[in-house]
């Protein structure tokens, strides 16, 4: 029970790491196709997404680029047409701010603020250079009047340099930030500035309009593009009018040194183009942050392994719950498990018991799709020196062990017998040996003994497995026999080469023998059913068969011999037909019958008597003396053979057989004749005559007072009994 | 921020008045079910609903008047177009309209079209609309058209207008007094240009904070008693540019700008400067919105700018307002809101007798006057001294007694602007010196001829009729 309850644990444990090792499987399977396909998607979808970015960077940027055209243009036309008003030139001729003409200078306030494109401009600043005086939005002074003169000088020198009639400029945040727009005499000449200057007939500088650009005109109508997250960058020359973003115009820039108009270049994760307006000196680029799309679709992809995860873990609460559902069906599988190991070992043993035929082994291979090797070695293992039950022993095996081991290991006659299979005789062999050796560390390990292993000779039929058993038995027999430690390991094959043909089963009969002079009767059927079975299945027949079947009758009948004097005194009447043997030899059930009832059961019988009324060693030498020299021996001859005084041999006689040793003489000299009479053709004249009679009417006589027959009628009546028996 | 919640604060809080005209009443006619209005409003923002605690004010608005709100908020600077659209679409008009600024020729035109309620019937029901019934008489005149009286007016703070001037700057010069005449406040702003309030040895300040927006000549014009662009003389509506008080302030107005005490380039200054002056130290007083003064002593505040009077102070404002005992009124609301025919369809839907027990009293606060009893504001000392001008203000502010009729003359609708424009350059150029007296009164033969003379008499006709 013990064995079968810690064997019912480990298939348990082999159900449950398979199935998680399918459960990990299938999450392997879901997840890593899964993965795949995600990061193929997220490659092709940047692919993709990179080229339509490109394209759409380029019309968009086409799109800004008019918008700053459009602005550009508007405005300068607007503006040169101001210049060229005849109230400009008027103004421009003013020795004097118009104080005294408010109207006039209202109107040219008009003009100057943008007129009909309204919104394009936050302010302006004209500055009368010759006449020196100024009108901007938010008044008009003359150079007395001005707060800070050194602000307008500092621009004006800047700007006399210049000889082009048209500038753009920046000059960034020049007012202060709680001061939008300036007070009395103060001049506001901070951000993106057009300047529009005026010559003289003599070429010399009379007057500058400088136009500041109200940038969030363009910044509204660019905000589109710059909420899809293009970076705009406006340049005229070196000089930056116009940026979405001032982290990355060193980027844009950089990324665009010696390109055309048009193309889009990489740079880090912007992508970036250009347009260049050769006649303003304008330079427009656009950048778009591609990491934009890398970050929404990695926010994507983060969500998506998050749910996979949650997926995962789902499906292990799923497994854990269901495992609790599912546990009548491992309850099944594990019953399932346990009888077909109870078929192998049921079929292992029936193998071992030779009770299965090869084609009722062909059919079990087949139906329990066992493997099929050609050669196959049997090996008996035992532990040496313990004693421990050997289902424990075997339930222990471990599992690397029992996969070497064909079908399933299993006990048979106190063994763990192992059946091991391969392709190739050598393989076998070495498959054997591996075997042996886990074995041996095994049970060094668990029970810190060695192992005693009998193994049979190659053979090739499971039918065999009978044959290859006994082999094995008998190796370890001899093995415990030898009693040598040296020698755990016992081949077969070994005592074979050292014996010859002749052995094929001592062990057996020696088995054999022992049990009938012990007087077991049974246990002396039961091997002798083996050693037969052997013969049937090592499938020896005519002179081998008769060789071996000889060789147990002789053996038998020498036991009764060890310990009685005459076979005639147990086999009566040419009892034992030895002539007959040949057809004992072809009939397996006659024989059996013979031996045991004929026998077995008659020696044993004799035994015991022998044994109740064993004869001291004194008779018995006589007795040995008497049989040696077929009756023909006196006392004193006799005494003389074993060194005792004739008289004494007489008394003991006398004393334990109450008979003389004249009696004696005839009781042999009468047993010889008999058997002469029954086992030979001899005339009763050669009879006497070997029984040492010198005369046969004497002989007669004599066997005509013993038995009240002459020798001629004896002779008869044992064959016509022998003719027809009972 | 502050100034953003407090907008739309008073956004919501003012709509809750014509919500409740007309949702309240609407709830008595069916008493079970919570009943529905439609209200198209001005939006200042883009998220008035979405901001942290819109559905707060919604919700218990909602529950404090029984009625659900269907609004519709279109910002303020498409409004205008959008509502003239919505007016074309009768089926789907919404019960209340909001319209911003003064009664424009073309709602007159829709009024005449029979678009609106009259509303006069229900204001009068004083039992019913304790609160409503107390709206002025004066504000309701300029939304009367053809005696009905279109739309509940927005209210908004009469006496906005007045004299402010830096406190320490007068101290600094010596005035210690609140200017109460007209010769005062030249006095004062003398002292400001030629004694060097600041201090710094040099002639960089101005009296008067001047910019091309000549709002200012209108206020400091009643302080010489020539009424608010029109005047009502024995029965008789004349413009106040004809009357000998106006020539008198404009002479005044002239000895200030040729003394100097205003920038000799006001009328070429950016209207949207206007405070800027009197912020940075260039200029020691204001006329115009109380609000001016107001701002700059809370810019002194936050910027830290010094007392020039006593060391240690921040810099402050003298909040005046009226001088010679008068100023200038407002108009007294900015925008209303009309209740359509097409929207509500019966005249259940806008008059229903229980009406009083939903808290009109409660929910009204533009009328009988705007209230800033719950303004954090209120409690900071400019926010008092504004109030406290105010109050002063509405005492002495000069009404306009043709607003109500400006709207709905026709002369006005086609040559207003013509013919203010006329009475503006001549002005500016009268103050700047570059016209004399004979010219200023050709100028106003030329507005009598261009279209004033029928202006004046279609609005003594209208004033007739009344």
């Amino acid at each position: 029970m013990r064995g079968m309850r810690k064997r019912g644990n480990s298939p348990e444990r082999q159900e449950k790491s398979y199935d998680t090792y399918l459960f990990h499987n299938m999450v392997l399977w879901l997840t890593v196709p899964l993965l795949i396909m995600a990061i193929i998607i997220y490659s092709v979808y940047f692919r993709g997404e990179n080229n339509k970015s490109r394209l759409v960077l380029q019309s968009y940027s086409m799109q800004m680029q008019d918008i700053f055209n459009h602005y550009l243009t508007d405005l300068k036309e607007y503006y040169l047409d101001v210049i060229n008003e005849d109230s400009y030139q008027q103004m421009n001729q003013m020795t004097n701010a118009p104080f005294s003409d408010i109207p006039f200078a209202r109107k040219q306030q008009t003009l100057l603020s943008g007129g009909r494109i309204e919104g394009y401009v936050n302010g302006y600043t004209y500055v009368n250079l010759r006449n020196e005086w100024v009108l901007s939005n938010c008044g008009m002074y003359s150079y007395e009047k001005l707060r800070d003169r050194e602000t307008l000088d500092s621009f004006l020198e800047e700007r006399k340099t210049e000889s082009s009639e048209i500038e753009w400029v920046n000059y960034g945040d020049g007012m202060e930030p709680n001061q939008t727009l300036p007070g009395y005499g103060e001049l506001d000449f901070s951000g993106v500035l057009m300047l529009m200057k005026t010559y003289s007939r003599a070429g010399e500088l009379e007057s500058v309009l400088a136009v500041q650009l109200n940038m969030s005109y363009i910044q509204q109508r660019v905000e589109f593009y710059e909420s899809a997250g293009y970076e705009i960058l406006w340049m005229n020359g070196a000089d930056v009018l116009f940026e979405t973003s001032p982290e990355i115009a060193d980027l844009l820039q950089s990324a665009l040194e010696n390109r055309e108009t048009g193309d889009v270049v990489q740079s880090g994760s912007y992508l970036v183009t250009a347009s260049f307006d050769e006649s303003n000196g304008m330079s427009c680029l656009f950048g778009y942050d591609t990491s934009r799309d890398r970050r929404e679709i990695t926010t994507a992809l983060l969500l998506a392994g998050a749910f996979l995860i949650c997926y995962v873990v789902l499906m292990y609460f799923l497994r854990r719950k269901s495992s609790v559902l599912a546990q009548p069906f491992l309850r099944m599988k594990e019953t399932k498990e346990e009888q077909e190991q109870h078929i192998r070992t049921l079929f292992v043993t029936n193998l071992l018991k030779g009770e299965i035929n090869s084609e009722a082994v062909r059919e079990m291979i087949c139906k329990y799709r066992y493997p099929v090797h050609p050669g196959f070695r049997m090996m008996f293992i035992r532990l040496k020196g313990e004693e421990l039950p050997m289902e424990q022993v075997l339930a222990g095996i471990p599992s690397e062990i029992r996969e070497m081991v064909y079908i399933t290991p299993v006990i048979y006659r106190d063994s763990i017998a192992m059946i091991i299979g391969g392709d190739e005789e050598y393989q076998v062999e070495y498959q054997t040996a591996t075997v042996f050796k886990a074995m041996e560390a095994y049970a060094v390990k668990e029970y810190g003994c060695t192992l005693l292993a009998g193994i049979s000779r190659h053979f090739t039929d499971l039918s065999l497995a009978m044959q290859a058993g006994h082999e094995c038995h008998e190796v370890l027999l001899r093995k415990a026999r030898e009693e040598t430690d040296d020698y755990s390991l016992g081949v077969y094959d070994d005592f074979e080469l050292l014996r010859g043909e002749k052995t094929a089963s001592v062990s057996s009969e020696d088995e054999f023998y022992e049990a009938v002079s012990s007087c077991n009767e049974e246990e002396a059927v039961r091997l002798l059913i083996i050693i037969l079975d052997q013969l049937d299945q090592r499938k020896l027949w005519g002179e081998h068969r008769a060789f071996y079947v000889y060789r147990l009758l002789i053996g038998l009948l020498e036991i009764p011999e060890k310990e009685v004097s005459q076979l005639s005194e147990i086999f009566e009447r040419g009892q034992l037909r030895i002539f007959e043997w040949k057809d004992l030899v072809v009939d397996r059930k006659k024989l059996q019958i013979f031996i045991i009832e004929e026998m077995i059961r008659p020696i044993i019988a004799e035994l015991q008597k022998c044994q109740s009324q064993r004869d001291s060693e004194i008779v018995r030498k006589m007795m040995k003396v008497i049989r040696e020299r077929g009756g023909n021996v006196t006392l004193t001859e006799c005494a003389e053979v074993l060194n005792y005084h004739p008289g004494y041999l007489s008394r003991v006689l006398r004393q334990e057989k109450n008979v003389s040793f004249l009696d004696m003489v005839n009781a042999e000299k009468l047993k010889m004749a008999k058997h002469l009479l029954v086992t030979t053709k001899l005339s009763i004249a050669e009879v006497s005559e070997q029984l040492g009679y010198n005369n046969v009417q004497n002989f007669i006589r004599f066997f005509k007072n013993q038995t009240n027959l002459t020798p001629a009628q004896f002779r008869k009546e044992a064959r016509d009994e022998h003719a027809n028996p009972i | 921020m502050s100034m953003r919640i407090r907008s739309n604060l008073f956004l919501t809080v003012g709509l809750l008045a014509a919500v409740c005209l007309t949702g309240c009443e609407n709830g008595q006619s069916k008493k079970d079910e919570k009943p529905s209005i439609s209200f198209m409003s001005i939006a200042l923002s883009q998220d008035v609903l979405s901001r942290r605690g819109s559905q707060k004010i919604v919700s218990a608005y909602e529950e404090y008047t029984g009625i659900q709100v269907d609004w519709t908020w279109v910002m303020s600077d498409v409004y205008g177009e959008t509502l003239s659209y919505v007016m074309r679409d009768k089926s789907n008009l919404p019960m209340i309209v909001t319209y911003g600024g003064e009664l424009s020729g073309d709602v007159v035109k829709e009024a005449r079209n029979g678009s609106f309620w009259d509303l006069r019937p229900f204001l009068e029901m004083e039992e019913l609309f304790p609160n409503l019934s107390q709206a002025n008489e004066k504000i309701l005149n300029a939304l009367t058209v053809d005696g009905e009286v279109i739309g509940i007016y927005r209210s908004r703070e009469i006496g906005r207008y007045g004299l402010s001037y830096r406190k320490d700057w007068a101290e600094a010069v010596g005035i210690t007094e609140e200017p109460q005449t007209a010769e005062d406040v030249y006095e004062l702003l003398y002292r400001f240009t030629w004694n060097d309030p600041d201090g710094n040895g040099k002639d960089d300040t101005f009296g008067l904070e001047m910019t091309r927006y000549t709002g200012s000549f209108d206020i400091i014009q009643t302080w010489f008693g020539c009424g608010n662009q029109w005047v009502e003389e024995d029965g008789v509506l004349i413009p106040v540019h004809e009357t000998e008080a106006y020539l008198e302030a404009l002479n005044w107005l002239r000895r200030i700008y040729e003394d100097g005490l205003m920038r000799p380039d006001w009328p070429l200054v950016d209207s949207e400067t206007s405070g800027n002056a009197l912020k940075n130290g260039q200029a020691g007083a204001v006329v115009n919105v109380m609000g001016d003064g107001t701002r700059a002593w809370r810019y002194y505040e936050e910027n830290g700018i010094s007392s020039v009077a006593e060391e240690g102070e921040n810099a402050s404002i003298c909040m005046v307002g009226p001088i010679e005992g008068a100023t200038l009124a407002t108009s007294g609301y900015n925008g209303f809101f009309a209740i359509t025919k097409a929207g509500a369809k019966t005249e259940e839907d806008v008059s229903q007798t229980d009406g009083a027990q939903y808290g009109l009293n409660q929910a009204v606060c533009y009328i009988p006057r705007l209230s800033n009893a719950t303004h954090p504001e209120k409690q900071s000392v400019m926010n008092q001294a504004q109030e406290a001008a105010y109050e002063r203000n509405r005492e002495a502010a000069v009404y306009n007694p043709a607003s109500g009729y400006l709207p709905q003359s026709r002369v006005f609708e086609e040559k207003g602007t013509t013919l203010d424009a006329i009475i503006e350059d001549a002005r500016t150029m009268y103050v700047c010196g570059q016209i004399d007296e004979a010219q200023w009164r050709e100028e106003i033969e030329r507005w009598n001829q261009e279209g004033g003379a029928a202006l004046k008499e279609e609005l003594n006709q209208l004033h007739q009729e009344k």
